[in-house]
């Protein structure tokens, strides 16, 4: 386990290097435990796939005191299993087209054909590691290997909100418009993010996803069908 | 309770306050004033606490009708704003009455202005903030841009009829358009081979027209990495220089994204991060590496001069008193 700055107000707490399940599991808790200590002067702690970051007000508090709590706070920490016993979520996708401009790319880095690319997204099984990047951004693991890519050198000045990304191994669903450096394969008519709506956001640290791939007609179907606040999510076991 | 009517809205004017603390596991930026330190003072100069939420006006100023009598202050871009035509000065509270109109000028140096008014701004409070953040379409006026003909309302302002004061000359900064940034060194430094990071501290960057609130993206020089621009993503910190694969740093921002999978190089830090609210297109920044206890030591000096000035006895002007929004 590293302690490392982040600048004068953050620390980071590496617990790792890769993105399993496990790992951010208990990066999660370790992030709770570390809030829980109830510190002065630590202001929120955020956990992902290789650590959790503890942002605390340096006129307070000091980074060595910092780290001396998230080291107890690591001591105490027991294995903790993301729950799966609540239902899945199933998230329909639009891929390819004008939904999905780097299908192609995405197909070509990967010697497979567009359908492929679609086909085997849309039967994975994925864990949300941590909401991130935008508000409500899930990053996902359990993607297949074979579909791999890197980020684009030069991000993209404007995503379109629902865009589903390629980026490295991990896959992930933009918010709210933005700029953004994934390959992005299709597009989903959920809104992940809603700050009139109770909860503010669709998805959670912890859920289990998979995606369906559907048509433009259905696209537009359930997007009316959301607007008229008719849409019934579909779940599985 | 008063009311400010914009007549015209300016590039880009959003309410802001201290930032909206506690949700960046969700994902949530945390927004809030650019240069905090105008936003800041701006509230103080008008007798509010700190972190309540002001006006931040980017680059062209709104005009605004004041619908009765205010305690207002205009602090961080030289923008020579005006009351009915009359100049007035910058980084001091005045007094203004119904049908006064503000207005403002193109920014002589620095990017944002801050009008504060006495009691803050009074619009509904979204996750514990009532800053805007557009791409969220979340906080100050309906998750949007002032627009013409919006009126915003101000909270109660029993220090309305005070007397104005002024924030002493040495205290106000100067935006030059070559910054000079201090950073401390990024948690990826080591992605990086020795000539990248001799480079970025030796060379002077611009600032791109690719800048926001979001983040500031540089150029005029590209830093390679030893191998990858990628790491598996994990939480930044406002304030965090990252380098993307195609080698000009971008700093992020108080927009800026919670989580990010580009390698960074440096943070800036505290003390120098409200300085980029003041940066625009064209202008040059340098970086100099400091020690993590000379950043904390610059933030102390920046937090003891305001006290000097607006503390009284125990309630202290602190960085603590500023996100709290004196809620």
């Amino acid at each position: 386990m590293d302690f490392l700055r982040s600048g004068d107000s953050a620390l980071f707490v590496r617990t790792g290097n890769n993105t399993e399940t496990e790992l951010s599991a208990s990066n999660k808790t370790l992030a709770d435990l570390i809030i829980d200590a109830g510190s002065a002067g630590i202001i929120e702690s955020v956990s992902s796939y290789t650590g959790v970051m503890v942002y605390f007000d340096p006129l307070v508090t000091s980074y060595d005191a910092v780290r001396s709590i998230a080291r107890t706070a690591a001591g105490n920490l027991k294995e903790q299993k993301v729950s799966s016993d609540s239902p899945g979520l199933i998230i329909p996708v639009a891929y390819g087209g004008d939904y999905g401009p780097d299908l192609q790319y995405v197909a070509d880095h990967c010697s497979l054909t567009r359908s492929e690319v679609a086909s085997i997204h849309s039967s994975g099984k994925y864990t949300i590691h941590l909401l991130g990047f935008t508000p409500g951004f899930p990053y996902m693991g359990g993607m297949d290997p074979g579909l791999s890519t890197p980020r684009k050198k030069e991000p993209a000045i404007n995503i379109q909100a629902g865009s589903v990304g390629i980026a490295g191994d991990q896959t992930g669903i933009y918010p709210v418009d933005s700029p953004g450096g994934w390959q992005i394969i299709g597009r989903t008519p959920l809104i992940l993010f809603d700050q009139d709506r109770d909860p503010a956001f669709l998805l959670k640290a912890g859920m289990r996803v998979r995606f369906r791939s559907v048509d433009n007609y259905e696209f537009w179907h359930i997007c009316e069908l959301i607007n008229n606040d008719e849409y019934e999510p579909e779940t599985f076991g | 309770m008063g009311r400010l009517k914009i007549l015209s809205p300016g590039f880009l004017t959003t309410v802001q306050d201290s930032g909206r603390y506690g949700y960046r596991s969700y994902g949530m930026p945390l927004s809030g004033a650019m240069d905090f330190f105008s936003h800041m003072t701006g509230n103080l100069l008008v007798g509010n606490e700190p972190g309540v939420p002001s006006l931040e006006i980017t680059l062209t100023g709104p005009e605004i009708e004041f619908t009765g009598r205010l305690l207002i202050a205009v602090t961080g871009a030289e923008m020579y704003p005006t009351i009915n035509g009359q100049q007035v000065e910058m980084w001091k509270s005045h007094r203004v009455g119904r049908k006064d109109r503000l207005s403002f000028s193109y920014p002589a140096s620095g990017a944002r202005a801050y009008l504060s008014v006495a009691g803050g701004l009074r619009v509904p409070v979204v996750m514990g903030s009532a800053s805007t953040y557009l791409r969220g379409k979340t906080g100050g006026l309906n998750g949007r841009k002032c627009e013409e003909g919006d009126i915003v309302e101000t909270g109660s302002h029993y220090n309305a009829f005070r007397k104005p004061v002024a924030l002493p000359l040495h205290l106000i900064p100067e935006w030059k358009q070559c910054q000079v940034l201090s950073v401390v060194s990024g948690i990826d430094c080591e992605a990086f081979p020795e000539e990248s990071i001799g480079l970025f501290y030796r060379e002077t960057f611009s600032v791109s027209n690719y800048s926001d609130r979001m983040g500031i993206r540089l150029s005029g020089h590209t830093i390679s990495h030893r191998d990858k621009a990628d790491v598996i993503s994990y939480p930044i910190v406002p304030g965090t220089i990252q380098v993307p694969g195609d080698g000009n740093p971008v700093m992020m921002l108080a927009d800026s994204q919670t989580v990010g999978g580009y390698t960074q190089i440096a943070v800036l830090a505290t003390s120098s991060l409200w300085k980029t609210g003041q940066l625009k297109p064209g202008d040059m920044v340098n970086f100099r590496l400091i020690e993590n206890g000379e950043a904390v030591r610059q933030l102390v000096k920046v937090m003891n001069e305001l006290d000097e000035v607006f503390g009284r006895g125990d309630n202290r002007i602190t960085m603590e008193r500023y996100r709290n929004k004196g809620g």
